[in-house]
């Protein structure tokens, strides 16, 4: 489904990723470990189009289609999702109103009649129990006055509306109370299916525990430097990074 | 005069041969009247028209004003545009209507008890006593040449009574629209006795060239609770220049919001005297311009006495070559201890031509007060536009939403359902996309 060979990208003149190789295949899920600073976020926004990332090597196909000429919505309605590290607050826009458009402009791309304001309710309302959603952040301005929890509780719900094919999650278990974590790995995990794949991108081995990976990688410096089955996550939290780094 | 008439621009001077006419407004009225108008006829002699090395004025070019003698009430082009798109009134409204500044009667259910909304004229026989104390007291036209141009030769106006106690829920809506190129003096006098409550809109609009100097004097008794609106939807030939004078009584509460949705040149002057202990002001700006629209606003809080408070929000948004100025002076007079004075302006700018000029002005006497402003000035962020791209929607589509939903903050604040749709979909002529975007679902 995703393929990424050698891709090499630079922010503001400074290569952050060098060199890097995926594959992810439909239906599967895949964890990418890292610490700070490795390039995890910077793989996350270059493949959702973000326009201040310079790609200078490589390619990426989705669907067998080179992704790195597409504009960010272009990507979004062919089915990627990012969940924010940081999400975003705009104030002005309510949170249904903004998901609406999102979601229309979406299964417009795709063919599909737009919601009417009724139908969108009725969804919303079960997706927002799904992520055990407060209904009060609904009609609020997006992510305003959110606390951390709830702004990432509100991406995945965000996830579970727009039903993407590649959903790529960015530390969204960051700041995350055990409960709250387990709502999202829920919400995650109820959305994973055989024609989907999901990418987590994570620096704990914590939510793997709920999001149980196929694969997992490392990422250092800018390159996976080792790849392995759902093991590979425990025996990271167990020796740390620096057993990558010694080990290569 | 002889000297005088040589020193001045066409302008004023077509302006004086109109004031000194023996059929003029200012020839007929009573002795009182006719007083003050002359003294804002000398005024306006003396000032002629601001000129651009003024600090004041510096921001705000009157251009091809002087050279311009505006026709009495000339109409050659001839639109009913502006009647057409005006705010539609509410079947509740208390409405004054005038075109071409004269009265425009409509059948409207008459003002209840204690209430009186009526034309400045007929006020002159039926309220003199009330006129005579308070007409020009607010307004002063010593320093203003608009004011004192007003005042020299307004011919058609309003005037609002509510009687002390009464708390009126219809609200009272005040249009003043231009059709042709002319020249309208339009004058309200509103006063809110003890007590009183009530919502004012006062809207302004036009097509073709007009000038417009209206002036609204409002003085509220103690605990008098008002809403204040000023709309401007007006031409981009258009210039007015509006004068607004507040004074406020112990415990009253008055909050003013000016829109301004189009026009050519807008100069807004708003003055409020906070003249009693536990008053408060509010004045909230939304300002949409774009083309070679000039909009300014120059507001002046003067807080007399101890326990006041004032509230400015003003933003503005501006694209292609327009300009907004946001002049904002809070007085803080020596005895006005535990005065709190919050003054914020969010500016939003869509094209590297349009600018802004926003000046705070702080001018405290007194040593207890909490006094603060604040101002930015910014292009769209780029984090929440690619939030909003990375969920699917569209360049352009996340900029409109992003530029409506700076607007749209201000827009829910507005009193009355129907005043808020009209205003959204004023707006939605001039910015694209759909509204509304703080939907309840």
């Amino acid at each position: 489904m995703l393929s990424i060979q050698g891709l090499r990208v630079a922010v503001g003149g400074k290569e952050i990723l060098k060199g890097i190789d995926l594959e992810v295949g439909v239906g599967e899920v895949h964890a990418v470990m890292g610490p700070n600073g490795s390039g995890k976020s910077t793989l996350a926004q270059v493949l959702c189009g973000r326009e201040d990332y310079v790609v200078t090597g490589g390619t990426v196909t989705y669907d067998g289609r080179s992704l790195l000429d597409l504009a960010p919505e272009e990507r979004a309605r062919e089915g990627i999702f990012l969940g924010f590290q940081y999400p975003v607050e705009i104030p002005g826009v309510s949170n249904t109103y903004f998901l609406r458009a999102a979601l229309n402009a979406q299964r417009q791309h795709r063919g599909e009649s737009e919601l009417d304001a009724m139908d969108f309710l009725v969804l919303v309302k079960e997706k927002a129990k799904l992520l055990e959603l407060d209904s009060t952040l609904l009609n609020r301005p997006v992510n305003v006055g959110f606390s951390g929890g709830e702004k990432k509780r509100n991406e995945i719900f965000h996830m579970a509306v727009l039903e993407p094919r590649l959903a790529l999650l960015d530390e969204t278990d960051s700041g995350l109370d055990i409960d709250a974590l387990k709502i999202v790995a829920h919400g995650v995990n109820t959305l994973r299916g055989p024609d989907r794949a999901t990418v987590v991108i994570t620096h704990y081995q914590r939510l793997l525990e709920y999001i149980v990976p196929d694969r997992v990688h490392v990422l250092m410096d800018g390159r996976i430097v080792k790849s392995g089955g759902k093991e590979l996550a425990l025996e990271l939290e167990d020796k740390g990074y620096s057993w990558v780094e010694a080990a290569r | 005069m002889s000297v005088e008439l040589r020193q001045l621009s066409p302008f004023a001077r077509s302006f004086l041969d109109r004031v000194d006419g023996i059929d003029s407004p200012p020839a007929i009225g009573p002795a009182w009247l006719s007083k003050l108008r002359a003294a804002a006829r000398d005024h306006f002699a003396a000032l002629d028209l601001p000129h651009a090395r003024l600090e004041e004025w510096r921001h705000t070019p009157l251009r091809d004003l002087r050279e311009e003698n505006f026709a009495a009430n000339g109409n050659a082009a001839h639109s009913e545009e502006a009647v057409e798109r005006s705010i539609p009134s509410a079947a509740d409204t208390i409405e004054l209507a005038f075109v071409d500044g004269v009265f425009r009667p409509s059948e409207r259910a008459a003002p209840p008890a204690g209430v009186v909304v009526g034309e400045l004229q007929a006020a002159l026989t039926q309220d003199a006593g009330l006129l005579e104390a308070d007409l020009g007291r607010l307004a002063s036209t010593e320093k203003d040449s608009f004011t004192a141009l007003n005042t020299a030769g307004f011919a058609a106006g309003c005037f609002v009574h509510v009687a002390a106690g009464v708390r009126l829920a219809r609200p009272i809506h005040l249009k003043f629209l231009q059709t042709g190129k002319t020249s309208v003096l339009p004058r309200v006098l509103i006063l809110a006795e003890t007590a009183s409550s009530a919502t004012v809109i006062e809207e302004h609009g036009g097509a073709n060239a007009y000038l417009n100097a209206a002036v609204v004097e409002i003085q509220l008794h103690d605990n008098a609770d008002w809403r204040h609106l000023r709309i401007q939807h007006e031409s981009a030939a258009s210039r007015h220049f509006n004068h607004c004078a507040v004074r406020l009584g112990a415990g009253a509460s008055f909050r003013s919001d000016s829109v301004v949705l189009s026009g050519g040149l807008v100069r807004n002057r708003i003055d409020v005297e906070l003249a009693g202990e536990n008053s408060s002001c509010h004045l909230g700006g939304l300002i949409v311009a774009a083309g070679e629209q000039i909009v300014d606003h120059h507001t002046q809080i003067r807080h007399l006495v101890p326990h006041t408070r004032s509230v400015e929000r003003f933003r503005h948004v501006l694209d292609e070559r327009a300009r907004g100025v946001f002049c904002g002076l809070v007085h803080v007079a020596v005895d006005a201890q535990k005065t709190d004075a919050e003054q914020n302006n969010r500016n939003l700018l869509l094209s590297d031509d349009a600018q802004m000029n926003t000046m705070p002005q702080l001018e405290i006497y007194a040593d207890d007060v909490r006094c603060s402003h604040g101002a930015t000035l910014g292009q769209l962020d780029e984090d929440a536009l690619f939030y909003l791209r990375a969920r699917g929607i569209d360049s352009d589509s996340a900029r409109s939403m992003l530029v409506r939903a700076f607007v749209e903050e201000i827009i829910d604040e507005l009193p009355l359902p129907a005043l808020r749709d009209w205003v959204r979909a004023t707006l939605a002529r001039r910015l694209p996309g759909e509204a509304p975007l703080l939907e309840i679902s």
